[in-house]
């Protein structure tokens, strides 16, 4: 008899002691909504469910009273014995949590044999896609300078601003009217940006708009990141266009003054930190 | 005008199907997503949030300007301007009707803002003038009141110099997203080569004071005094003198640049090139086509300058420069800042949906234009650095929250990373939260 075992914690986030009654309740299919088409049509069959507050001990009721001092919780353990019989099905409870008379939350608990294995992503086309792409690589500049040009940037700070720049072209034959871009995001990274969006208009084509996004560095940026840019022109659904750009390393730990400049490195840098030792 | 955005709950309330978790490379921001379970070492998921813009205001993107010619700017009043001291206390109130300044002598406490109601607001004692001359100005939308004297200094008795101070009556966003508070001050000097009086102040929009007058150098002295500019507040600059040459400032719709126009009576009058100064930083700028600086500043021809948005975006405004048309992109709406910022945290699972059991952050991304009655799926990258470490616990609950990063439009509503953050608020239309397995 394969039996299945989860963990919830039921917190009392309240300044009163409280008393929580849980109960399982079988969950309905349709909240499954996005991983039905992968999981298996069948149902397991179910000998027994039950809610425990020992994880050892047995116990096949499918409900639990418990009571909670101020500000504590507990952890209860909820038991599902399935018969070995039916390799291939899904059962799937709803934990709730009721106070006061109250249905106050739940969690979702789902059992599935064979083991899920996760299906690879897909790519999911739009049905009309905005023609905009990228005219060339993404790249960092300083603030205000001519963004058609990608000058390697020296002296990189702790913290500082830079400008991302996104190169956008048409590269159809006919001009693109009601072209915008905003920047979604930077991937995994710690860099802050500004959002905004860029109201290009009409783009004609092969033209290339030079959109740009403040960005500030942090401390411990990685200096490969991947921003994440959507576009999108009239009569078109709007597109992702992703990149890679790169933002050296500080080589040194360098501060701003309030005027914005760096302040004396004499022991700021790494070399004089050396040096020194 | 009602902004509102909606992230739709799930029945049960903790399974929202507009928090997705999932691996596809969902091309479109208009597509769905299918889920995903997540396993601890993932690094490719994306938590996708659906936003629904249920208000009805657009948020992002559209330009709070109109179009059409760029404007001069709007002198201070003559009635706002004083070269002696009154009899009694004179008081005059803010026209949005928050607050009021009072001017008097120095023996009955000199120039102070207060709120008109007691308690509603930041006072300011500005000191008092010690040549008695003053001038002042409010701004349109009430953020800012505008102050210049000679000084309040024994010593300050040249009435050629000049003192501007302005006071943020709110909270100013600057520029780069942060904020001068309502009570601080900033302000600018310098000295004419005449007295100066209120016509040589002016407002250029809510977005900056423009101060010029004969320099004693030669030609016009101009500052440009810039609240929203978060690093330097103030460009100073110099405007030859020529002959036949008169310079003319105007101002962008939105006020986001003053461009100072050279005006050349004939051909033979001196030549001079448009300037451009961005009230965004206090600095000198130029002109743009395809977001790139222009080369070279575009130079005066002779006859009537003038400069005209026709549409907010590239290649949108025209200017004339005597007679010959240069089109230039629009300084004030070809970026709007703003939109829509949606957050992500996740959670142990626990049976409450406002409980907080470790706090951790998932990520941010933006969404540039939410149009009302929209809906767009949002991709929120993983960008803490654990990734989707389980803690030995694989039961989750994915938070997730949207919210304008103006911070007053739609305020963001739950600051997970808070020392001891409040429980989460799913009960807002702009949060939900659905329970997911990270396994190992």
């Amino acid at each position: 008899m394969p039996t299945h075992r989860f963990t919830v914690n039921v917190p009392n986030p309240t300044a009163k002691r409280t008393s929580v009654e849980l109960r399982l309740e079988p969950a309905n299919f349709d909240e499954l909504i996005g991983l039905t088409p992968e999981l298996p049509k069948e149902e397991l069959k179910v000998l027994n469910v039950g809610i425990v507050l020992d994880p050892c001990k047995v116990r096949t009721k499918p409900n639990l009273k418990i009571s909670l001092k101020p500000y504590t919780s507990t952890d209860v353990y909820v038991v599902v014995n399935t018969d070995r019989s039916i390799k291939r099905g899904v059962a799937a409870f709803n934990l709730i949590d009721r106070r006061d008379d109250k249905d106050v939350g739940g969690v979702l608990l789902m059992v599935v044999s064979p083991k899920y294995v996760e299906p690879p992503g897909q790519v999911i086309n739009p049905k009309n896609p905005c023609p905009l792409g990228l005219a060339d690589r993404m790249y960092v500049i300083l603030p205000l300078a001519d963004p058609s040009r990608a000058a390697k940037i020296k002296n990189i700070l702790l913290e500082m601003t830079l400008e991302l720049v996104v190169p956008i072209t048409n590269p159809t034959e006919k001009p693109l009217k009601g072209a915008q871009a905003y920047l979604e995001h930077l991937g995994g990274s710690s860099v802050e940006y500004m959002p905004g969006t860029w109201n290009i208009g009409e783009l004609a084509p092969g033209d290339v708009f030079y959109a740009t996004w403040t960005i500030r560095t942090k401390a411990w940026h990685a200096p490969i990141f991947h921003p994440c840019v959507v576009v999108s022109s009239e009569k078109t659904d709007p597109i992702r266009l992703n990149g890679t750009a790169k933002i050296p390393r500080p080589k040194r730990i360098e501060q701003l003054d309030t005027e914005g400049k760096p302040v004396s490195p004499e022991y700021k840098s790494d070399q004089v930190i050396k040096k020194k030792l | 005008m009602v902004a509102q955005l909606r992230i739709q709950d799930g029945s049960p309330i903790w399974l929202s199907n507009a928090i997705i978790p999932s691996t596809d490379t969902v091309i479109s921001p208009g597509s769905s997503p299918s889920l995903a379970t997540i396993q601890v070492g993932s690094t490719n998921v994306f938590v996708y949030v659906k936003v629904d813009n249920i208000g009805d205001q657009d948020l992002g993107a559209t330009c709070p300007c109109g179009t059409g010619a760029w404007a001069a700017p709007i002198t201070f009043p003559v009635a706002q301007f004083v070269t002696a001291d009154p009899g009694s206390p004179q008081v005059q109130n803010q026209p949005t009707g928050t607050y009021r300044f009072r001017y008097t002598t120095a023996a009955l406490g000199g120039d102070i803002v207060t709120p008109i109601v007691a308690g509603g607001g930041i006072s300011h004692s500005f000191g008092h003038p010690t040549t008695g001359r003053r001038t002042w100005a409010w701004s349109a939308d009430g953020k800012f009141f505008a102050y210049v004297t000679a000084g309040s200094l024994a010593t300050d008795t040249d009435n050629a110099h000049w003192e501007l101070q302005i006071l943020a009556l709110q909270n100013i966003t600057l520029s780069d997203g942060t904020v001068l508070l309502a009570g601080q001050v900033i302000t600018a000097s310098g000295t004419f080569g005449a007295n100066w009086t209120n016509t040589n102040f002016s407002l250029a929009g809510s977005k900056a004071i423009l101060a010029s007058g004969p320099d004693p150098a030669g030609g016009t002295m101009v500052r440009l005094a810039c609240p929203e500019s978060p690093v330097t507040n103030v460009w100073s600059g110099n405007l030859i003198a020529g002959t036949g040459l008169t310079w003319l400032p105007r101002i962008s719709p939105c006020a986001s640049v003053v461009a100072f126009m050279p005006q050349r009576a004939t051909a033979a009058a001196a030549a001079a090139n448009f300037r451009v100064v961005s009230t965004a930083n206090a600095a000198e700028t130029q002109f743009r086509q395809m977001n790139i600086p222009l080369a070279a500043p575009i130079a005066g021809t002779p006859g009537t300058p003038a400069i005209t948005t026709n549409t907010h975006g590239i290649n949108g405004v025209t200017v004339d420069t005597g007679g010959t048309n240069v089109m230039v992109d629009d300084p004030d709406c070809t970026f709007v800042g703003g939109g829509v910022r949606v957050h992500v945290d996740r959670v142990k699972a626990s049976t409450l949906p406002s409980a907080n059991l470790g706090v951790l952050s998932v990520g941010t991304a933006a969404l540039g234009l939410s149009r009302v009655n929209s809906s767009y799926w949002v991709q929120v990258p993983n960008q803490n650095t654990i990734l989707w470490d389980n803690q030995g616990e694989q039961h989750w609950c994915l938070l997730a929250q949207s919210y304008t990063p103006d911070g007053t439009t739609i305020p963001s509503p739950w600051d997970g990373q808070a020392a001891t953050p409040p429980p989460f608020p799913v009960s807002l239309e702009n949060c939900a939260q659905r329970n997911i397995g990270i396994l190992p």
